[in-house]
């Protein structure tokens, strides 16, 4: 059955987020972002060189932006089209709101390794009424919501063509809906625990990230003509670092993908919506700091390992340019030698024992399980120390920051925070507001059509609308870690989070 | 250090859904789902028709493997004389009840003369005779573990069941027909009984990797060796076969004197063992250029001169240091001496060998001496 009510469900649903006290970046309207953000474009390669950057022929200092605000990120609004076609040469677009915090400019000299969050945070504020650009600091405390239903899902899974996301769609109840609440935060803070010096510091720094809380509703239809289908909240996909997350190859580069967990085991506040109207489910969130990672519990959370060949990240941002070297090697290996000789596969530092003769030699030897590939058979050897373990941290109970919620919500007590109301623009349901003959919503698609996406966002085919970085590319970022995040295809990570959640032991 | 690389509970109605981080794809054919296998609602699969089984697609998860551990969560049903496989992974490695009795093998060289697959089994390497054999009926934790280099076992429930037996040889990747879980490849063998949980553990490949990185380095020290990096992938790009070439002979070479010192017997190889540990504290450390690092070294080398190995005499060493692609190679890399640390701890090394001079890396002289020796 159809979706009768779209905004009716995204405010049943609206999460409560609770968040840390030292939180700097909060949810805001991307829209009023991209409005006054210049776009830059990418043409060639390596995408962290500069001189990839903007609209000057190769090489030429300084570079420019394409296209300087204000952005017209809806048909009929004023300023140049977010959606503009890439062009001849061009690989991606890129959005600069505050630029670089090293060097503004992008000129022969300039560094350009860092976006300026410091200026980001500054226009935006920290607190309620201390940012410099008002307009933006009023743009805080949204998210952006849409639905998927079964119609909805299946062409964008069939053009996946992977197996895995069919095996989940054939398992969904006909009436499951996925309803997706988007949060954008103009930057995100990020460093690596337990690591020195200002690589590791500013190791996961970037400008422009998308999050994702989903609720997968499932309906039930009365028989008869006209009846309305009732949705029950099933599971919670939640995007962040947990120990259990699964990524796609897309969000590998951030250490970010989701997770899901039943709607039972979800804390959640209920809320009398008036008569005729089913009640709120509203699931408590609590927010990492820096990273926005959501979790169901307060404090410390542990986050999963990074993979093993993560040179950068197992050695406490080090060794960022080796990734490269060490990917060319394993493709080397892969075509040239295949399955007919075992082979070491990132282990390109071998060859600093094979040029080293019997020094070099008796050095390799020296290395527990990378050369030899020796193993631990019986747990008779200890497991060699890697990386400082990581952590997310969502604030600790009851100290929070601000707490953001649907309106008329009785929150449980706590010892510190500000509370702070989802927007609302009249009677509940309507999702849409007008600034200065611009409009804003908490919905992506309309009322007349729900399904639809405005053209800041990608359209469901990825062939129009905007689907470039929400942040700077900077330099010396060879796997895009600091680079602006893209708005990625949140429903797939889910249905693949929900995949394994159900098979978890 | 191990590296989980395929998890399989068939909680969610039978679906092989792989847990771990690398999601390796799967199918289930032919077999009967169970709604409660060692638990209640813990899902698992009958295997008895003969085209019944989980199919694993091979990926990179299973290349390289070289040390393996497969947890397999089991209950034989059907009685049989035949080989009822749990489960096949494509020329790499196996387990299987015969009988009753288990069985775990690799491909490989084998410590019989001209087989190509090793195993042990609960009959002749059992820890006690008679040896172990699978109940009937009666859920069992078993456990194949290859270590990469000198040894395999088999556990049941954690504990040992057979000895553990020598090898000559790692566990060779999975060939491209995947692995199948209840059956064998080709069908025909089906387990008789039910599994409930799967695991594949590999020791990680980027273990060495990271401990290299794992180094404390100031950003001299990393500019060095990422300008060194880039020299050498210059270099390897110029000549490809001479790094396919270099890349196979000194793997050899290495597993060679691995198993060598290995086979001098077990003070050898805890000596072997605690030197890697050592050697892993300073380096990570960053002492790798001081008192205990030299001592270290000389009492490593002493020893093994005492058990008969000389790595600096080693003709196939000595070959591989003479060859013409190591020459090339270090002629387009040219001399490296921007890292003071890593240089001492090359020449305490040699030193310790006996050498006058150290790496042919930043030693004109050791080049030249190498030269001279060949001619």
């Amino acid at each position: 059955m159809p979706i009768d009510d779209v905004p009716e469900l995204i405010r049943r649903f609206e999460p409560v987020l609770f968040f840390h006290p030292d939180e700097r970046f909060l949810p805001s309207d991307a829209k009023r972002y991209v409005e006054k953000s210049a776009i830059w474009t990418l043409t060639g390669v390596p995408a962290d060189d500069r001189r990839n950057w903007g609209d000057a022929a190769h090489g030429v200092f300084p570079r420019h932006p394409k296209v300087s605000p204000p952005i017209s990120a809806l048909a009929g609004e004023p300023g140049e089209p977010v959606d503009r076609a890439l062009g001849a040469g061009v690989a991606e677009f890129f959005l600069s709101f505050a630029g670089w915090s090293d060097d503004p400019a992008v000129t022969a000299d300039s560094n350009n390794e860092y976006a300026d969050l410091d200026g980001l945070a500054a226009r935006y504020g920290k607190q309620i009424g201390d940012g410099l650009d008002q307009p933006l600091a009023d743009s805080r405390f949204w998210y952006h919501a849409e639905i998927f239903d079964l119609r909805r899902l299946r062409p964008l899974i069939d053009a996946k063509a992977d197996s895995k996301l069919t095996e989940v769609m054939v398992a969904l109840p006909s009436d499951s809906a996925l309803l997706c609440y988007y949060f954008f935060f103009p930057g995100s803070d990020g460093g690596l625990e337990g690591c020195d010096g200002a690589t590791a510091k500013l190791f996961d720094n970037f400008a422009g990230q998308w999050t994702c809380v989903a609720v997968l509703l499932e309906g039930k239809t009365p028989p008869g003509v006209g009846q309305r289908t009732a949705y029950e909240p099933k599971w919670l996909g939640m995007t962040s670092r947990a120990p259990d997350m699964v990524t796609t190859p897309r969000t590998e580069a951030k250490h970010f993908g989701m997770v899901a967990r039943n709607w039972s085991l979800v804390p959640n506040i209920k809320r009398d919506r008036g008569a005729g109207r089913a009640q709120g489910e509203h699931p408590l969130i609590f927010v990492a700091r820096q990273t926005h990672g959501f979790y169901l519990s307060p404090g410390p959370q542990p986050t999963q390992p990074p993979a093993g060949n993560d040179i950068a990240r197992n050695s406490c941002g080090q060794y960022e340019t080796f990734e490269t070297l060490k990917a060319g090697f394993e493709e080397a290996d892969a075509s040239a030698v295949g399955s007919q000789k075992q082979r070491e596969k990132n282990s390109w530092f071998k060859w600093l024992f094979f040029i080293g003769g019997p020094i070099g030699a008796i050095i390799g030897l020296g290395y527990s399980g990378g050369v030899a590939g020796l193993a631990n058979l019986g747990g008779t050897l200890p497991e060699p120390v890697d990386a400082p373990p990581q952590f997310d941290h969502p604030p600790d109970a009851g100290n929070f920051g601000f707490v953001i919620h649907p309106k008329d919500l009785m929150l449980p007590p706590f010892q510190s925070g500000s509370a702070v109301n989802w927007p609302r623009f009249g009677v509940e349901t309507q999702m849409t507001t007008s600034i200065n003959a611009r409009q804003y919503s908490l919905m992506l698609g309309s009322t007349a059509n729900p399904f639809s996406r405005p053209p800041w966002v990608p359209s469901d085919d990825h062939k129009e609308g905007f689907r470039g970085r929400w942040g700077n590319r900077v330099q010396k970022d060879p796997q895009a870690r600091r680079a602006g995040m893209e708005f990625f295809e949140f429903w797939e990570l889910f249905l693949l989070a929900l995949r394994k959640a159900q098979s978890m032991p | 250090m191990w590296e989980l690389i395929c998890h399989h509970t068939y909680r969610w109605a039978g679906r092989p859904v792989d847990i771990s981080q690398y999601n390796n794809s799967a199918d289930a054919s032919g077999a009967t789902f169970l709604a409660d296998g060692v638990a209640a609602g813990s899902g698992a699969w009958r295997f008895f028709r003969p085209q019944g089984r989980v199919h694993i697609l091979s990926g990179p998860a299973f290349n390289p493997l070289v040390a393996i551990q497969v947890e397999l969560t089991v209950r034989l049903t059907e009685p049989s004389t035949g080989s009822q496989t749990i489960i096949e992974a494509d020329n790499s490695f196996g387990v299987f009840v015969r009988d009753q009795k288990l069985f775990g093998y690799f491909v490989g060289k084998s410590i019989y003369p001209g087989a190509t697959s090793d195993g042990l089994n609960t009959y002749q390497d059992g820890m006690e005779f008679p040896g172990y054999r699978v109940p009937y009926g009666k859920w069992a934790v078993i456990t194949f573990l290859h270590d990469g280099v000198s040894q395999m076992r088999l556990f049941v429930d954690g504990v040992p069941v057979t000895v553990a037996r020598s090898v000559l040889a790692a566990v060779p990747p999975v060939g491209p027909k995947g692995i199948s879980v209840g059956n064998d490849l080709g069908g025909g063998a089906p387990f008789g009984g039910d599994i409930d949980e799967v695991k594949i553990w590999r020791v990680d490949p980027a273990t060495g990797l990271r401990q290299f990185l794992g180094r404390p380095a100031d950003q001299a020290t990393i500019e060095c060796w990422e300008r060194f990096s880039a020299t050498l992938e210059a270099a390897l790009e110029k000549y490809p076969d001479c790094a396919i070439k270099l890349d196979v002979d000194f793997t050899a070479i290495l597993d060679r004197l691995t198993r060598a010192i290995l086979g001098k017997g077990p003070e050898t190889r805890q000596r072997f063992l605690d030197m890697q540990r050592e050697f892993e504290r300073l380096w990570r450390a960053g002492r790798i250029d001081g008192p205990e690092m030299k001592k270290l070294f000389a009492d490593w080398i002493a020893w093994l001169h005492l058990v008969g190995i000389s790595i600096e005499t080693d003709p196939g060493l000595l070959a591989f240091q003479n060859s013409t692609c190591l020459k090339l190679l270090l002629g387009e890399i040219g001399q490296f001496d921007c890292d003071p640390k890593y240089m001492a701890l090359s020449h305490l090394i040699a030193k310790a060998l006996g050498h006058t001079s150290a790496h042919p890396l930043h030693d004109e002289e050791f080049r030249c001496r190498s030269t001279t020796s060949r001619n």
